[in-house]
């Protein structure tokens, strides 16, 4: 037997008809005995009769209208601003696609501004090949030889077997060497390069076999610069191995030489006479006799 | 299993084959799902939040959300519950939001009272015939509205929707999201404290 306290926890629920059998049949049973509790659950009746026959409020008469303006206000701001709330799964794709591109754009922007540079980030092996492969010979003809020949050749020259690193200086010309170094048209022609020059004129990039008919053109184009540093290697006992030109602009940029060691410093010397020389430190030493590839950078050139 | 007070009235079959047209692309059979529950959803809304104004503007609210699911929607549950449940979360939603509540506690000069005599003309569905029984009436229901609009929002919301809306528990359990106990005793405990309000009225 359930008291009144328990029972009338029930009563919302017996008045919904929402009570299992055996808890119904409890306050049936209670309810038959208890007139305070019958009067309870008829006084729930009568609210629960009491909220239903509040008056619905029905929507204004322009719903339907308010809607669509709304709607549309909504749809201009998501065109405008949609694609923040697009899904991720959208979004993402987006964004990579997007960022491939400018991959893209940047990778293929990068070499063209670093075109003289690339040179420089050839393997050692590369290189060496690379060096040898137009070489200079007493005769001061130039032959252009294969990889096995130049490894020949540098076998026959004493160089080292080992691997070299080529030493990297930058050379910034003094303004009097650098006004020389664009020759005027009336210029006479200019007095017989060093032989090795002759051969290096060509740009490496090019790899073409020298022709004949174009010495003398690039015989009378070579800057002045050119032909102090070609000097000063030949001081330092050295050997003119490439001149590099932008391929822009047509100016020399860099000086590839071959120096004995022992000659090195003679060479830093002869420079420093033609303009500021910055030799970065080297921690190498070598022995006298041995060759060291030598990169002279011109810097501050017109 | 509920002697309900009052039962949809509109039949989920006619809702069915519009909700599929829309699905199919007739963006129009939107417009006749609007039609077919504005009311409800707008009495729903007018009874939760207690003000005309708000509630349209939930109510309009909830219609749009429903326009942007209704592609997705499964007619696996009833549209009507399944619109419920989008009118109470929004509804909520105003109801917690900190620019409503703001607003709730600011008294408009031009309408000091508690009652609904705003500038939005109310339609009421039905009156009664004698001027003073009619004017008895207002005045009961007028206190059964304030006695309701006193209640907590979350024991107002299962009493609208059982005693005015006519939703069985698992209906209302699934509109709000809560278990069936929780339900059942929110709706008792919530009749129980508009009967003691309401003692000498009803």
């Amino acid at each position: 037997m359930m008291d009144c306290s328990e029972i009338r926890t029930l009563l919302s629920e017996y008045l919904d008809d929402a009570l299992d059998e055996k808890a119904k049949a409890l306050a049936d049973e209670h309810l038959r005995t208890c007139p305070a509790c019958r009067e309870e659950l008829d006084s729930l009746k009568t609210l629960v009769k009491g909220i239903g026959s509040l008056e619905s409020v029905k929507a204004p008469a322009d719903f339907l209208d308010q809607l669509h303006k709304r709607m549309e206000r909504r749809s201009r701001i998501s065109e405008r601003w949609g694609w923040l709330f697009y899904p991720l799964r959208m979004k993402i794709p987006l964004q990579l696609a997007g960022a491939a591109v400018m991959a893209f754009l940047i990778f293929s922007i990068l070499p063209l501004q670093q075109a003289p540079l690339r040179l420089y980030s050839k393997s050692e092996p590369e290189k060496r090949v690379e060096e040898k492969t137009y070489y200079v010979d007493e005769s001061k003809e130039m032959k252009p030889v294969g990889r096995s020949e130049a490894l020949v050749q540098k076998a026959a020259t004493g160089g080292p077997a080992k691997d070299k690193e080529t030493r990297e200086v930058a050379l910034n010309l003094k303004k009097q060497v650098r006004a020389k170094a664009t020759p005027e048209p009336s210029a006479a022609p200019a007095p017989a390069p060093p032989a090795a020059l002759e051969m290096q004129r060509q740009k490496l990039a090019t790899r073409a076999p020298l022709q004949e008919d174009k010495k003398e053109d690039q015989l009378e184009k070579e800057p002045e610069s050119v032909l102090s540093i070609t000097r000063a290697i030949e001081t330092a006992k050295g050997k003119l191995l490439s001149i590099d030109y932008n391929q822009q602009t047509g100016r020399p940029e860099s000086i590839h030489a071959e120096i004995p060691a022992g000659e090195i410093s003679l060479l830093y010397e002869k420079l420093k006479e033609l303009g500021d020389l910055q030799v970065s430190p080297e921690t190498r030493t070598e022995k006298d006799s041995e060759l060291i590839h030598v990169r002279i950078r011109l810097i501050g050139l017109p | 299993m509920n002697g309900g007070t009052k039962r949809p009235v509109t039949s989920s079959g006619e809702d069915a084959l519009l909700i599929k047209a829309f699905q199919r692309g007739d963006k129009r059979a939107f417009d006749q799902l609007v039609i077919r529950h504005k009311d409800r959803i707008f009495n729903l809304c007018y009874r939760f939040i207690g003000d005309y104004e708000e509630a349209n503007d939930s109510a309009q609210e909830a219609f749009v959300k429903a326009y942007g699911s209704l592609k997705t929607f499964r007619l696996e549950s009833a549209f009507s519950t399944w619109l419920y449940r989008i009118a109470v979360n929004t509804c909520k939603n105003k109801l917690g939001s900190s620019s409503y509540r703001a607003k709730r506690k600011t008294v408009s000069l031009d309408n000091p009272g508690n009652n609904e005599v705003g500038a939005l003309p109310m339609e009421i569905q039905n009156g009664t015939p004698s001027p003073l029984a009619r004017m008895e009436e207002k005045e009961r229901r007028r206190l059964v509205q304030t006695a309701l609009d006193a209640l907590p929002a979350e024991f107002k919301m299962v009493v609208a929707l059982r005693d005015i809306e006519g939703l069985s528990y698992e209906e209302i359990a699934q509109v709000t999201g809560l278990n069936l106990g929780t339900v059942k005793s929110r709706i008792a405990r919530a009749r129980t404290d508009l009967r003691n309000k309401l003692r000498g009225v009803l």
